[in-house]
């Protein structure tokens, strides 16, 4: 049957299905048997044909970008930020940590030497004691200078200590994180001219002794936070320690700290705390 | 690691398994979204709004073609673009006015092997060019059911996946979708190759 010229609706769909292949065996046998005798059929398959293939030649495009999410785009909180915060934290509390320990050691050496043999200094070293009792030898080192102030030679030497010790805190904001390279050639500044006043034997560099140094702790990022060494190795006359050491257990335990120490332990626990966090976070990522 | 395990990957959160599946589809997305606006920024909006969409509902995929599901996505996302846009008729005046920009370089992105001659490549760019017009004037309907069977090539099974359509619709569709692009293409037919020429007796 030759149709018309105008295609139905339902000639036009089966002939397009037809290019597509998408006939049943049946109906597209009755359809190629149609296109034999219908030209003007012919002619509109042969047009959707070179449509279709007009259509398929159209490139496909690169996208202009990449199209792939963020963790913000799709509102999880990135987790790594928290690494770096904490290692700032940790490094933070440390310098201050540090900071507040060399000023706590200044001013014990100041209030050593210009108010003879006050509380402060016992009551550190208590603190000293109590927390790394194996450094008893150490705390003995602090009382020479006690001592020496308590037998107060003349009231001369005062003001020149105190001016040393002025030195010597003038001299610490230059290297606060350098702290412990750089106080022992302080202490020892402050010390030369204690040695003279008192007359007594000069102390000599005992370093045996001395106090395990500060820096350990402050270099690495977790210092323990025991504010154990709140001074830096000074020189020990060993003679001396004898008369000093009952000086120490007589002074309270904890209760005795200062507010400076609670300071310097809450620092010092900040510090452990902000690295223990880091280094989780670190492993976490 | 294939599709299966990344899609399960990334339904558990995992946003790297996600995107090697953004990876695998953004072609194919973008191309659709492209052919539906017929301009690159639309269709890289609407591209980049269906992988966020997908991520979000990635729950509710239930096996299936991945394919079809993401493609389901973008066009649902076009669709909606193209009614807003009708609804301000400012936005549909900008976009034709990028898309009359897009549509002049639509062959500089051409993936073609190899390249091509220099008057070849135009002619490319011109009939690209046109073809583009004859889809911008189809019925939306229509324009989505040839594009995703004649130019990005899938059975009609997938159509109709896609367009959330019956099958004899899809069929309807495309049929007359392939006439009136036919009709519209006369106007441009000194462009096309002689392969494709539609004054041309070479039927069987």
């Amino acid at each position: 049957m030759s149709g018309p010229s105008r295609l139905s609706t339902r000639d036009l769909e089966r002939l397009s299905a037809y290019l597509d292949g998408q006939l049943a065996p049946g109906e597209a046998a009755g359809m190629e048997a149609r296109l034999q005798d219908d030209s003007a059929l012919r002619e509109t398959l042969e047009g959707l044909r070179q449509t279709k293939a007009a259509l398929r030649s159209l490139p496909s495009l690169r996208p202009p970008r990449s199209f792939t999410l963020t963790p913000q785009m799709v509102g999880i909180r990135p987790r790594r930020p928290a690494y770096p915060a904490l290692r700032l934290a940790t490094a933070i509390a440390t310098v201050a940590f540090m900071i507040v320990t060399g000023l706590d050691v200044l001013t014990q050496g100041l209030s050593r030497f210009a108010l003879g043999a006050a509380a402060p200094a016992p009551a550190a070293e208590q603190v000293m004691l109590g927390a790394a009792p194996e450094l008893e030898g150490t705390a003995v080192e602090e009382s020479p200078p006690l001592e020496r102030s308590v037998a107060g030679e003349t009231p001369t030497t005062l003001p020149a200590l105190q001016a040393f010790a002025e030195d010597a805190q003038a001299a610490t904001p230059t290297s606060p994180v350098g702290y412990g390279g750089g106080m022992p050639s302080q202490e020892t500044q402050a010390g030369t001219p204690d040695g003279i006043g008192g007359g007594g034997p000069l102390p000599t560099p005992a370093p045996g002794v001395g106090y395990p140094p500060l820096e350990t702790p402050t270099a690495t990022p977790t210092p323990t936070p025991t504010p154990t060494p709140t001074r830096t190795p000074t020189p020990t006359p060993t003679p001396q320690p004898v008369a000093a050491e009952p000086q120490v257990p007589a002074d309270g335990g904890v209760s005795g700290l200062g507010p400076i120490q609670w300071v310097e332990l809450l620092l010092g626990a900040a510090v452990v705390t902000f690295a223990v966090f880091s280094l989780w976070f670190r492993r976490e990522s | 690691m294939d599709e299966a395990a990344l899609i399960l990957e990334a339904q558990r959160g995992d946003l790297d398994s996600f995107n090697r599946l953004v990876l695998a589809y953004q072609t194919q997305v973008y191309n659709l979204a492209y052919r539906i606006f017929g301009d690159a920024n639309s269709a890289a909006d609407a591209a980049q709004e269906a992988f966020l969409a997908a991520y979000r509902g990635l729950k509710a995929f239930r096996g299936g073609s991945f394919r079809s599901w993401l493609l389901r996505i973008v066009t649902n996302i076009c669709y909606d673009e193209l009614r807003r846009r009708k609804r301000r008729p400012a936005a549909s005046l900008e976009a034709i006015l990028e898309s009359e920009v897009d549509l002049e370089d639509d062959g500089a992105g051409l993936r073609t092997s190899g390249p091509l001659r220099p008057e070849a490549a135009m002619e490319q760019a011109e009939l690209s060019k046109a073809i583009q017009d004859c889809l911008n004037r189809l019925p939306d309907d229509f324009r989505v059911v040839v594009i995703l069977a004649d130019v990005q090539g899938y059975d009609y099974a997938e159509i109709s996946a896609v367009a959330a359509l019956p099958l004899g619709t899809v069929k309807s569709r495309l049929a007359r979708a392939r006439l009136r692009l036919r009709d519209c293409l006369q106007r441009f037919r000194e462009l096309l190759p002689a392969a494709f020429r539609l004054e041309d007796e070479a039927a069987p």
